[in-house]
């Protein structure tokens, strides 16, 4: 039987803070981004008391991991307060640090709930062409551009969910939204024969609302700058009525292409 | 407002490899502000690095209220150096507890194309501007009297460090960490109930240099409240309208809180003061 999504969330508690991934992907070369942050983000969530939600988490790629490799990770409890528990997370393969993950969980509280995040009207899933990727249960489908010039090979408006039920635990839909983050680029507006976007550097995910990561979302990204070598993009992940229920920031290389 | 001076306030003691403290103190029994424990931070970890190497981004957590009459010790773990990129990871500590946790990253820039999407943001002069009122060292901050929605935080001001800093790319990246938590995006949905409390957690991204000791200019964005926290977006430029920095800012946002009259407020919120 092929691996699902509910197999990129299992992870072996191997001592207290300490978990193994034995997810891997034979033929994959590189690790994806995405996953090595949702496995971050869980390790972090399963040290955390249930009734903590993440709410943010910042983490920097910083070396090519390799998808037939099993990943371990490793937590650091910084403070457990009355309502904030903060973490941080280093995942490792052979020893070395791939990838560095801050975040903090919070209790869920209700209060003023307002947005200035301005999304583009794009054609409702369902009918859309679907746009093959080899991610396990996911689907995504991609509606014609707003804006012409950021249509290509990675869109910057698109739908996406996990395409298997991930039950009501908010911290499993965080990681998948956390998963589904890294897919795409908002820099391919300054993308020319030249130049283009390269490897994730740093990737940031503030989780504003609770969404369902098995129900259609819609992932919006917006190019910010590029300069000396790397591009910032901001993003947002929303339901299709329009609630905003993470923001994204992520910085990348943006270089030569090793063919020009 | 306290005085002392932003490069004594930068200058980082070498307890041991990877290990610093900063001695400088305000007396008075304030909260540390965020800004300083960031920039630091920064440094702590810039003085780790190659000097060829040059910070592109920092994300810091604030963990619990620091004090500002204490001093304050920085341990730096090296999680990589590679051929051209640094990444380093830094806690804050007062009597054993981390205040604050960073991570960050240094790289050896290269020439591409240069392009941003924001359109540089307007405002008066700074010489037409009154100066206004904070909590940090060596900073002449201008921004209008009439502050947006009423409240005393304004979201788009000039800012200049008062020292020569020099050309040296890092400590000018530790002076603009320094002055980017002085307020806060987040008073657009303030009123008499709720509004912005402190911080939790701070991006910063440099995309160009900048000297903070000439005229530079924040921009603050709002983006969302919800749930009891907020977001919101900023950026620095240049007086010539070149954005070198983009900010990030997560902050709690409570309500029932009994909101104090704008005129009472003194900049920097982080002072707690």
């Amino acid at each position: 039987m092929s691996a699902t999504f509910l197999d990129v969330l299992d992870l072996e508690e191997v001592d207290r803070d300490i978990y193994r991934s034995r997810y891997t992907v034979e033929g994959r070369p590189r690790l994806y981004g995405g996953q090595v942050a949702a496995q971050a983000l869980l390790a972090a969530g399963l040290t955390v008391e249930a009734d903590r939600r993440p709410h943010s988490l910042h983490g920097y790629f910083l070396r090519t991991g390799d998808a037939a490799r099993p990943t371990a990770f490793r937590v650091d409890r910084d403070r457990d307060g009355r309502s904030f528990s903060a973490r941080r997370v280093v995942a490792l393969q052979r020893g070395e640090v791939i990838f560095n993950m801050s975040c903090s969980f919070q209790v869920g509280g209700d209060s003023l709930d307002r947005h200035d995040v301005p999304l583009p009207a794009i054609a409702p899933p369902g009918d859309l062409p679907s746009y093959a990727i080899s991610f396990p249960s996911i689907e995504m489908q991609v509606p014609p551009q707003p804006d012409e010039a950021e249509g290509g090979a990675y869109p910057s408006h698109f739908w996406a969910r996990v395409g298997v039920p991930l039950g009501d635990d908010p911290l499993r839909h965080a990681c998948a939204m956390t998963y589904l983050s890294d897919m795409g680029t908002g820099l391919v507006r300054w993308v020319t024969d030249g130049e283009a976007p390269g490897p994730s550097l740093d990737h940031a995910v503030w989780f504003h609302r609770p969404l369902r990561a098995d129900d259609w979302m819609r992932l919006d990204f917006y190019p910010r700058s590029v300069s000396t070598g790397r591009g910032l993009y901001i993003g947002s992940i929303s339901s299709p009525e329009g609630e905003v229920g993470c923001s994204i920031a992520q910085e990348a290389l943006f270089r030569r292409r090793r063919d020009a | 407002m306290p005085t002392g001076s932003i490069t004594d306030m930068l200058g980082l003691e070498e307890i041991d490899r990877d290990i610093y403290r900063a001695s400088f103190v305000i007396e008075g029994g304030r909260h540390l502000y965020g800004g300083q424990v960031a920039a630091q931070a920064l440094m702590a970890a810039g003085l780790t690095v190659d000097g060829d190497r040059r910070p592109h981004s920092l994300h810091g957590y604030f963990l619990r209220a620091g004090e500002a009459d204490r001093p304050t010790v920085f341990r730096v773990e090296r999680d990589r150096d590679g051929r051209s990129f640094s990444a380093r990871r830094v806690v804050a500590l007062q009597r054993g507890a981390v205040l604050f946790n960073m991570a960050c990253s240094f790289h050896v820039p290269v020439d591409g194309i240069e392009e941003q999407v924001a359109v540089p943001p307007t405002l008066a002069a700074p010489d037409d501007l009154p100066p206004y009122t904070h909590g940090l060292v060596s900073v002449d901050m201008r921004a209008p009297a009439d502050s947006p929605y009423g409240w005393a935080w304004p979201t788009r001001f000039w800012v200049r460090v008062t020292e020569d800093l020099g050309e040296g790319e890092l400590v000018n990246a530790c002076a603009l960490t320094y002055v980017s938590d002085i307020s806060t995006g987040l008073v657009k949905w303030a009123d008499a109930q709720r509004g912005p409390g402190p911080s939790i957690d701070h991006t910063v991204y440099f995309h160009r240099p900048l000297r903070a000791d000439r005229w530079v200019l924040l921009d603050l964005v709002p983006h969302i409240v919800a749930q009891g926290r907020g977001v919101y977006t900023g950026s620095i430029s240049g007086s010539d309208g070149r954005q070198a920095v983009t900010l990030v800012q997560e902050g709690l946002f409570w309500g029932d809180m009994g909101m104090v009259p704008p005129a009472s407020h003194v900049a920097g919120y982080g002072t707690g003061s």
